[in-house]
C-alpha cells in the first residue's frame, strides 16, 4: 500500500512538472496594449503600394521594446529566401505609442513587428508588396480617354 | 494760348482743394481733415480680402505618405491663388455633399490640399474672405479652423471643398461636378515643392488616439534633420549702438505729416505724436501706436470688418519685413484684439516667455480695436532672418518630446494616464521661441489638455 501511495505521488508530480513546463514552453503573454494603428494591415493577405516607405504607428504599454524588421522576399515566394533589408528600435514611454518610417523595396516586403516586454512578447507581421513608380504614371495615362486630358 | 489754359485749370483745381480743406476744417465730423492720407484710415483696397493673413500653414498631399507643410510664401503664391479659385468655383456652382464629417484616409488617399487656420473663423467671415455667398454656410453652426479641397481627376472629374473644425472633426462639403478645373488643381498641387528634410504626417491617419482632433506632425528620415536657426536684429541699432535717426525715419509711416510730428523722450521711451497719434518705442524694442482720430459712424463691427481693419493698418505699416499670420483672437463687449506671429523658414516664431514678460506681449503683433476701429497697435520692432552659416539639428522626435512631457506633468503631482484619458495632445510642433539672447532655435511645442509645454529638440 505504501509503496503504490508512493508511486502515485512520484506519478503525480512529475505528470504537475510536465504540466507547468509545457505551459511555460507555450508561454508567453501577449504585451499588453500592444496593437498596431497605422502603416500596415493586418486583415488583409498583402498589400500593394507605390510609396517607397511606410510608416508603422502602434501602441503598447510603457516599457515594452519594439522592433520592426523589414526583409525582401524573393519573388518565388519561397519563405526561406527572406534577406533582412532594415531592422529599427524603439522603446515605448509613458506616451504608450511608438511611429517608424521604414524603407521599402520595390517587390514583395515582409514587415515584422515584434513587442517584448519582460516576460511578455507579442509579434505579428505582413506583406506589402512596392510597384514601380511608373507603373502609376503609366496607368494613370491609361484611364484617360482619347480627347480628354 | 495753350499755357494760359493749362495754368489756368491748375489753379482752379488748387482753389477748389483749398475750398474743400478749408470745409473739412470748419465741419468737424465732415470726415477728419487728414485730406491725403491718415495710417489708420483703412481701406477698401484688400485684394484677397486679407484671407491669406488668417492661415497658418497649406498642407499638401501628393498621394503618399508624406504630407508637405508650407507656411512662408504662400502670399500671392499661383498655386494657392488655383486652390482659392477652385474654393470660390466649387461654393458658387457646385452643391451640398453628404459628408458632414472630415474622413482623413479618403482625403489622403490622393492629391489634396489643407487650409489649417490659426483660429476658428465664423463661417460667414470666411465667406466674405473667400469671396462667396454667406448663406452656403451660414447655417452650418461649427467654426471653421480647417478648408480642404481635392480635386478628383477621374472621370467624372469633380472637386470637393470643406470646411470644418480639426478638433470636432465637423465638416460641411460641397462639391462640383465635370469640371477640368480639376486638373489645374491636381497640377497646382503636384507643383508645390516641400522641405528636402522635414515631412508631415497626419495623426489621424496614423491611429494615434491620443491626439484631439487630426494634428500635422513633423517627421524626418534617419535619427536626426538639420535646420538653420533664426537671428532677430532690432533695426534700430548699428554697431551695437541706438539710432535715433532710423527710428524717426521708421515711425514716419505713421504720420501723415511728418514733419509736423512732436517729440520727446521721458523715462527711456521716446514719443512722437501729433494731433491724433501717438507713437512710442521702449527700450524693449516694442513700438506703440494709438489713434485718436475721429470716430467714424457706421464703423461695422462683425469679425470680418474688423479684421480687415486690423489687416489694412498692418500692410501701411512698410517697416513690417517679416511674414506674419492671425495666431489668436480675444473679442468682449468693448474691445477685440488680433494677435499676429511671425514665420519663417515655414516655422512660427513664438516670444519666449522672457520676451513676453519684458514687453508685456503675448504675440510679435496686436491690433486693438475699441467699436470695430483700431485704436492702438504693438508690434516688436526686431526683423528676423535665417542664419545660413550654421546648422542646428533636431535630434528628438515628437514621440520623445511628448514621453518627457507626460513624464514631467506626473513627476509634479499630477496623475495622468493615457489609457483613461484619450485626445489629451492638442498639438505637437516645433517652433522657433526667440529668447534674450536674440537668437531663435527650434523647440517642441507640446500642447497637452491646453497648457503648453516647450521641449529642446535634442
Amino acid at each position: 500500500m505504501k509503496k503504490l501511495l508512493s508511486f502515485i505521488s512520484v506519478l503525480l508530480f512529475i505528470i504537475a512538472t510536465s504540466t507547468i513546463c509545457v505551459l511555460a514552453a507555450s508561454g508567453s503573454q501577449d504585451v499588453e496594449k500592444f496593437g498596431i494603428t497605422g502603416g500596415i494591415n493586418l486583415q488583409k493577405g498583402a498589400e500593394t503600394t507605390f510609396d517607397s516607405s511606410r510608416i508603422i504607428s502602434g501602441t503598447a504599454e510603457k516599457d515594452t521594446e519594439v522592433e520592426i524588421i523589414v526583409y525582401r522576399v524573393a519573388d518565388d515566394a519561397d519563405e526561406a529566401n527572406l534577406i533582412e533589408l532594415d531592422r529599427y528600435k524603439t522603446t515605448v514611454g509613458l506616451s504608450e505609442i511608438f511611429l517608424e518610417d521604414v524603407d521599402l523595396s520595390i517587390g514583395k516586403n515582409l514587415i515584422v513587428v515584434k513587442a517584448v516586454n519582460g516576460e511578455k512578447y507579442s509579434e505579428v507581421s505582413a506583406v506589402v508588396k512596392r510597384k514601380k513608380s511608373e507603373i502609376k504614371i503609366e496607368l494613370r495615362q491609361g484611364i484617360i480617354l482619347p480627347g480628354q486630358r | 494760348m495753350r499755357l494760359n489754359i493749362t495754368k489756368n485749370f491748375i489753379i482752379a483745381f488748387f482753389v477748389i482743394l483749398a475750398v474743400y480743406q478749408t470745409s473739412e476744417l470748419w465741419f468737424e465730423g465732415f470726415s477728419n481733415h487728414n485730406f491725403f492720407y491718415s495710417f489708420f484710415n483703412t481701406s477698401n483696397d484688400f485684394d484677397d480680402g486679407g484671407l491669406v493673413y488668417s492661415l497658418d500653414s497649406i498642407i499638401i498631399n501628393k498621394g503618399n505618405d508624406r504630407l508637405i507643410r508650407v507656411k512662408n510664401d504662400i502670399y500671392k503664391n499661383e498655386s494657392k491663388n488655383v486652390f482659392d479659385n477652385a474654393v470660390k468655383l466649387t461654393m458658387e456652382n457646385g452643391s451640398v455633399s453628404p459628408a458632414d464629417k472630415f474622413n482623413w484616409d479618403e482625403i489622403f488617399q490622393a492629391r489634396a490640399v489643407v487650409y489649417r487656420y490659426g483660429v476658428e473663423i465664423d463661417n460667414v467671415s470666411l465667406s466674405k474672405m473667400f469671396g462667396f455667398r454667406e448663406e452656403l454656410l451660414k447655417d452650418f453652426s461649427e467654426r471653421t479652423d480647417t478648408v480642404v479641397i481635392m480635386p478628383v481627376t477621374t472621370i467624372p472629374e469633380r472637386i470637393l471643398v470643406g470646411f470644418g473644425n480639426r478638433k470636432t472633426n465637423a465638416a460641411r462639403f460641397y462639391s462640383i461636378e465635370k469640371s477640368n478645373y480639376a486638373y489645374t488643381v491636381y497640377d497646382a498641387i503636384g507643383s508645390v515643392q516641400g522641405s528636402k528634410d522635414i515631412y508631415y504626417t497626419a495623426s489621424v491617419k496614423n491611429g494615434l488616439n491620443l491626439f484631439k482632433g487630426n494634428i500635422f506632425i513633423p517627421q524626418w528620415n534617419g535619427s536626426k534633420s538639420n535646420y538653420y536657426p533664426v537671428k532677430s536684429e532690432n533695426p534700430f541699432f548699428e554697431d551695437d549702438e541706438f539710432q535715433q535717426i532710423k527710428l524717426e525715419r521708421a515711425v514716419d509711416v505713421f504720420f501723415d505729416n511728418s514733419a509736423s510730428k512732436w517729440t520727446s523722450f521721458s523715462n527711456g521711451v521716446f514719443i512722437y505724436s501729433d494731433e491724433n497719434t501717438v507713437v512710442k518705442y521702449y527700450p524693449a524694442g516694442v513700438l506703440e501706436l494709438y489713434n485718436y482720430t475721429a470716430e467714424k459712424n457706421g464703423e461695422e463691427k462683425d469679425f470680418y470688418s474688423k479684421y480687415k481693419n486690423a489687416v489694412s493698418v498692418l500692410k501701411k505699416d512698410s517697416n513690417i519685413k517679416n511674414e506674419y499670420f492671425l495666431s489668436g483672437y480675444t473679442e468682449d463687449s468693448e474691445k477685440t484684439i488680433f494677435y499676429f506671429d511671425y514665420k519663417i523658414n515655414d516655422f512660427t516664431i513664438r516670444l519666449g516667455e522672457n520676451i513676453k514678460k519684458n514687453t508685456g506681449m503675448r504675440s510679435a503683433i496686436e491690433v486693438t480695436l475699441n467699436d470695430g476701429r483700431v485704436s492702438k497697435y504693438r508690434r516688436l520692432a526686431y526683423e528676423f532672418y535665417s542664419d545660413d552659416s550654421k546648422t542646428e539639428s533636431i535630434e528628438k522626435g515628437f514621440i520623445s518630446a511628448i514621453n518627457e512631457v507626460l513624464a514631467e506633468i506626473q513627476s509634479g503631482g499630477e496623475n495622468i494616464s493615457v489609457s483613461d484619458s484619450n485626445e489629451i495632445i492638442e498639438n505637437a510642433e516645433l517652433i522657433y521661441i526667440l529668447d534674450d539672447n536674440e537668437e531663435a532655435l527650434l523647440s517642441w511645442l507640446i500642447n497637452v489638455d491646453g497648457t503648453d509645454y516647450i521641449r529642446p529638440v535634442q
